[in-house]
């Protein structure tokens, strides 16, 4: 249109007045965060319950089946251009959801007709505080006031194998525990082979979102270290390499990756000399350094709590990688 | 001739490439260990590597930085393993997975 077009100056004003509205709407809302587009028209709201007990590690299928479903309709639907994550009846929450939650807003964008996402506090005291001192929330644009959540929590995120956040991080292990360096010999090992694969295979799949981190959480918290890192990639099983005859009759998820972490010929290199990382992982948490070492990728938990090894599979899935570790204080002082 | 991670490369190595991030093995091994391999070859000397001190090391790091030696740089793996000795008190295990990567370059 050209602009002494009286329907172009018409068209402007309208424009103005439907942007001053969704403030004012946003407002009213008391919104706690939002991603929020240029040029945002009027939105179409989509309202999505997440679920009460929201946590990867202790309820994978509802929290993994609420991402795939959202993830479906969203890439079907072009009517509603704003989501409305209502995580009001959260009862339990975990870091893995949270940080699953983040790397999803954070891909939104591949949505291209979404404009606005945003979300309330949970209800719950517990989880509402757990929420704010978390960290994540400097990761979106929020009014909510959050803690100096530093002293018990630490929070890294990052695209490239940062050696230097592994050892802030182990400073802070030692920190808690009051243990000299070498403690954390085994921890920077562990987190440097995690953080390593994240940044060499997880977006190596062309078809992979943008948002390309890693994201690295720990906290203090009873005389345990809890630490969870996650990546929104392609998972360890789609980045393994397949022998000939597996990609025509496809072994179990499973199967594949207790091969992995056995240490057979499965780099996504293809080069003898490598995947030497993921076995180091498992040997390190089988030596009771960890008093839980929890992996899950795309549908499958691999799981050594006290030395005890588990592998499930399971029928939802996620995109991308998740380890949670914990080391326990008194553990470390009997040895 | 003696080096010590700690001091003549960093206190906390990095991943195998220098395109994945800092203070890599390959870097570690194009700056540092393949010098100091190449003259205590000409000094007819031993090559003491001190592993300690550090906060821990990347398995990639270390193959790249002594497998890659042989793999890359075409070192004698003979040569290699009779003049190497390794000191690593914080993590004695070490010793063993470093000459498991030369052998298997």
């Amino acid at each position: 249109m050209r602009k002494k077009n009286p329907k172009y100056n018409q068209w402007t004003k309208d424009r103005s007045s439907r942007i001053f509205l969704h403030k004012l709407y946003r407002k009213k809302k008391n919104i706690s965060f939002r991603i929020v587009k240029k040029n945002v028209r009027h939105s179409q709201e989509l309202r999505s319950f997440v679920p009460a007990n929201f946590s990867l590690t202790d309820n994978f299928e509802e929290v993994a089946k609420y991402f795939n479903e959202l993830r479906v309709n969203l890439s079907k639907d072009r009517i509603h251009t704003s989501i409305d994550f209502k995580m009001e009846n959260i009862t339990n929450i975990t870091a893995d959801a949270l940080m699953y939650l983040l790397t999803f807003i954070k891909n939104g964008y591949q949505f291209s007709h979404l404009e606005y996402m945003g979300g309330h506090l949970p209800k719950s005291e517990k989880c509402k505080e757990f929420v704010r001192t978390s960290g994540f929330l400097k990761y979106l644009m929020t009014n909510i006031e959050t803690t100096n959540s530093e002293e018990n929590t630490f929070i890294r995120v990052g695209q490239k194998t940062t050696p230097t956040h592994i050892a802030e991080l182990c400073d802070f292990v030692n920190k808690k525990f009051n243990t000299p360096r070498i403690f954390t010999n085994m921890l920077y090992n562990t987190i440097g082979e995690i953080m390593d694969n994240a940044t060499k295979h997880a977006y190596s799949d062309k078809n992979i979102p943008l948002w390309q981190k890693w994201l690295m959480y720990s906290r203090f918290q009873n005389n345990t270290v809890q630490i969870t890192i996650l990546d929104s990639g392609q998972g360890i099983i789609k980045s393994m390499a397949k022998k000939l005859f597996e990609r025509i009759a496809v072994p179990p998820d499973k199967e594949l990756l207790i091969s992995a972490l056995n240490g057979e010929d499965r780099s996504a290199t293809g080069k003898k000399y490598r995947n030497k990382g993921l076995p180091r992982i498992v040997s390190n948490a089988k030596s009771k350094y960890y008093s839980k070492l929890v992996l899950i990728t795309n549908k499958v938990c691999y799981s050594i709590i006290d030395g005890n090894e588990k592998i499930i599979e399971y029928n939802s899935n996620i995109k991308g990688t998740l380890y949670y570790l914990e080391l326990k204080k008194e553990k470390q002082n009997e040895d | 001739m003696k080096i010590k991670v700690s001091k003549d490369f960093t206190l906390s190595p990095g991943p195998r490439e220098i395109k994945q991030g800092e203070f890599s093995g390959e870097l570690f091994r194009q700056t540092v260990l393949l010098d100091a391999y190449n003259k205590s070859k000409n000094a007819g000397e031993k090559l003491v590597v001190d592993l300690d001190d550090v906060f821990g090391y990347f398995e990639s790091f270390l193959e790249e930085s002594f497998g890659g030696l042989v793999r890359v740089d075409k070192v004698n793996k003979k040569d290699l393993l009779s003049r190497l000795e390794l000191v690593s008190k914080d993590d004695p295990s070490l010793k063993e997975r470093i000459i498991s990567f030369i052998k298997n370059a």
